[in-house]
């Protein structure tokens, strides 16, 4: 059998971990948890916003459609999806800013000497406080939210 | 060697032929110190030799026995079996690269993707010197710190293994070859790096990078290449702002005057016939 029957023979594929590899990696470090949370919100906020396109666009049907639509997303379960949408959008906000800094070379340092055990930049202290500064405006960020959310229902 | 326990090696096979993968079971025993590979090697002498994998040098510097150990990606020589605290090992292909049988996969596209970034010294004095080289060019410590992180790359694809946009977009450079560009562009002998910018500034080089961080924590020799594309992607911006000027690489150390006839020492002589020929066609092909 000639070399290119051979080859014709035998089967190989792209071993992709495709869109599963964004959680597939069992080696999950924090950035990795971040980045996997980053697209999904990201996903999550464009659905949304085709939803709330939606809802606001019944407007242009006249004023009686717009109360029609209002009235269907005008509840607490709706409130509690809205909490989490802001959960959401707060998140990929204050990671975006963080991803903002640390991609273009911020907050990083310099390259160091190889010498064992080795230093990954994005452990050290500098990437890491930041992460937990952007932590705290979250939360702080989701509790007036939430505050905000409870006024209408509660009080 | 004395065993301590038995261990099963659950490994993941490519069949080639059928176009699938099968899953097959050994159990091996394990010696204090025992390395994934040397359990590799004790199955294909013992238990299965059809079984194929890569190994060369067994002491973490050539790179090529690189697999997924139990969900990630690890040089087989350089993880003992013991530190792995389980009765159960899981072994499968690099992820992201074609296959090729067993455990084998082809690193083809890696290097291609490698040899994209031009990872050699551009100059634009380029003439007799560059290709007969009599003397080095001038390099101060410090300027030899800004790269050398970077030049303990093994090119063992664990990164791209690893990097969840390599596991999307077969077109992305990876972080192998993204780290090379800047580890040249870092290079004070260097004078390429308007070149080399202009072919990592795309959505397939570096603003593909998503800063997972995989590629750092599963790198076996802490050449952190995440920090790399980062301050790659420092560069571009600098360049595309203006504040980058022209780069003039350092020029070369003066002649040694206190060495009369000194002269230059000449490569040995190939040894197979053949090979010098062979070895110019491959420098046009690449490297012209």
């Amino acid at each position: 059998m000639g070399f290119a029957k051979r080859e014709k023979k035998y089967k190989s594929k792209y071993n992709m971990t495709g869109t599963l590899g964004w959680i597939g990696n069992l080696r999950m470090n924090m950035e990795r948890y971040l980045y996997f949370l980053h697209r999904v919100t990201g996903i999550g906020l464009v659905l949304y916003l085709i939803l709330h396109i939606l809802v606001t666009s019944s407007r242009m049907y006249g004023e009686g459609a717009y109360e029609i639509s209002h009235s269907i997303i005008n509840n607490p379960i709706a409130d509690i999806g809205l909490f989490f949408v802001m959960a959401g959008l707060i998140f990929h906000g204050v990671n975006g800013i963080r991803l903002i800094l640390n991609e273009y070379g911020f907050l990083l340092g310099k390259p160091t000497k190889p010498v064992y055990p080795y230093r990954q930049v994005l452990k050290t202290r500098g990437p890491r406080y930041f992460i937990l500064l952007m932590i705290i405006i979250g939360a702080i960020l989701l509790l007036i939210v939430g505050y905000e959310l409870l006024l209408v229902w509660v009080f | 060697m004395e065993t301590v326990k038995k261990v099963t090696f659950r490994i993941k096979r490519w069949i080639p032929e059928e176009g699938k993968f099968r899953i097959d079971a050994f159990e091996i025993p394990v010696f204090r110190g025992m390395t994934v590979l040397e359990g590799l090697i004790y199955i294909k002498e013992n238990l299965d030799s059809s079984l194929a994998f890569r190994r060369s040098c067994r002491m973490a510097t050539c790179g090529i026995c690189g697999i997924i150990i139990n969900g990630k990606p690890m040089l087989a020589c350089a993880t003992q079996i013991l530190h792995l605290n389980s009765d159960t090992i899981t072994l499968e292909p690099l992820k992201n690269l074609p296959l090729v049988k067993d455990l084998v996969v082809d690193h083809t596209p890696f290097f291609e993707k490698q040899r994209l970034i031009k990872p050699y010294i551009i100059r634009q004095d380029e003439g007799e010197e560059y290709w007969n080289p009599t003397r080095e060019y001038k390099q101060t410590p410090e300027e030899v710190e800004e790269y050398l992180q970077f030049s303990y790359c093994l090119t063992c694809a664990l990164c791209y293994a690893a990097c969840p946009t390599s596991g999307t977009n077969k077109n992305y450079l990876g972080p192998q070859a993204l780290m090379n560009a800047y580890r040249f562009i870092a290079d004070s002998r260097d004078e390429g790096v308007f070149i080399r910018l202009d072919i990592v500034d795309s959505p397939d080089g570096c603003w593909g990078c998503h800063l997972a961080g995989s590629c750092s924590d599963a790198c076996p020799k802490g050449v952190d290449p995440a920090l790399a594309i980062q301050l790659l992607r420092k560069k571009v911006i600098e360049r595309d702002l203006g504040y980058l000027k022209t780069v003039k690489g350092t020029s070369l150390v003066s002649p040694l005057p206190h060495i009369e006839g000194a002269k230059r020492v000449e490569p040995p002589k190939f040894t197979i016939r053949g090979a010098k020929k062979k070895a110019q066609e491959i420098l046009e092909k690449y490297f012209k």
